[in-house]
């Protein structure tokens, strides 16, 4: 004897379904959500790290040696190498969400500098920087 | 006399939880879609831009190079041939080579490609004076363009000196 089903139980039956692929697609559109933002941030952080690479660069370009670069740029020196952090909003702070390592150095067979500019988050290089200039640096090695 | 609903009844029509639900996920799934394609284009771009910089100063350092040897072989051999300057230029990978002399300084001009697409380009136009005069190399043009049309990217904004 077929038992047939209350109109009750069609709605139960319809809202449990109903539930399980809503639960189902947010899932997905959660982990898919996830992903974007976690790209977005991603992109941030490279288009920062270009842009404070770039201004570095710039920077290095303009100064006279690398004093005059340390304190344009607002970060500390170690011998030929300059370290600059950054916090999440790309101003130079004590406390590093990012920062930037530029060394300098001088060919030996031309008159030219160069800085080696590398930018990273902690964990991995967000983005690195090759600049050269022909007038003497003071403090290349 | 008032008519009361059955017991079980539902309260709206079977099937309408169906396409609010289905309405739902759509709207969920096509939100999530267009943030994910967002991010990523968001990622392309910044990618090139990252690309485009570390090009620029590549081709900059390559022709901060080719000034310095310039300015080395002039000073070295007292005003060497024109001819001689311009296959440094060449081994130094500079295009659009341009050689003449004006008043007694030498004017070259020679460009750098950017990157390896072959659109833009890196122009530059250098003084090279007699022995003895200051400056001895001095850069008239320094500039990023594009191939082809001359189309010049990098206007002179004004700044404010200080």
């Amino acid at each position: 004897m077929k038992r047939r089903l209350s109109g009750a139980s069609l709605m139960l039956l319809e809202l449990t379904l109903s539930a399980l692929i809503f639960c189902l697609s947010a899932a997905v559109c959660a982990n898919l959500l996830a992903r974007s933002v976690t790209v977005s941030r991603h992109s941030e952080a490279v288009t920062g790290a270009v842009f404070a690479a770039e201004s570095a660069a710039e920077h290095f370009k303009a100064a006279e040696d690398l004093g005059q670069l340390s304190r344009a740029l607002g970060g500390r020196l170690e011998g030929a190498q300059l370290t600059v952090c950054y916090d999440d909003a790309w101003m130079a702070a004590d406390e590093a969400r990012y920062r930037l390592d530029l060394l300098v150095s001088r060919d030996p067979d031309s008159g030219v500098s160069r800085a080696s500019i590398r930018v990273t988050d902690g964990q991995e290089t967000l983005f690195t920087l090759e600049v050269a200039r022909t007038a003497p640096f003071g403090g290349a090695s | 006399m008032s008519r009361r609903k059955p017991f079980g009844r539902a309260p709206f029509g079977f099937g309408s939880l169906s396409i609010f639900c289905t309405l739902l996920v759509c709207c969920l799934t096509a939100f999530s879609v267009l943030s994910i394609v967002s991010a990523q284009a968001g990622w392309r771009l910044s990618q090139k831009n990252a690309d485009l910089v570390q090009a620029y100063y590549a081709a900059d350092g390559q022709a901060v190079l080719l000034a310095d040897q310039l300015q080395r072989r002039w000073e070295g051999e007292r005003a060497p041939a024109l001819s001689a300057l311009e296959e440094l230029l060449e081994a130094g990978g500079a295009q659009d080579r341009r050689l003449e002399l004006r008043e007694g300084a030498v004017w070259v001009a020679f460009s750098l490609p950017i990157g390896d697409g072959g659109i833009q380009r890196l122009s530059v136009e250098l003084l090279l004076y007699p022995p003895g005069a200051q400056p001895r190399v001095e850069p008239q043009v320094w500039r990023m363009e594009t191939d082809g049309t001359g189309e010049v990217y990098d206007n002179h904004l004004p700044v404010w000196p200080g």
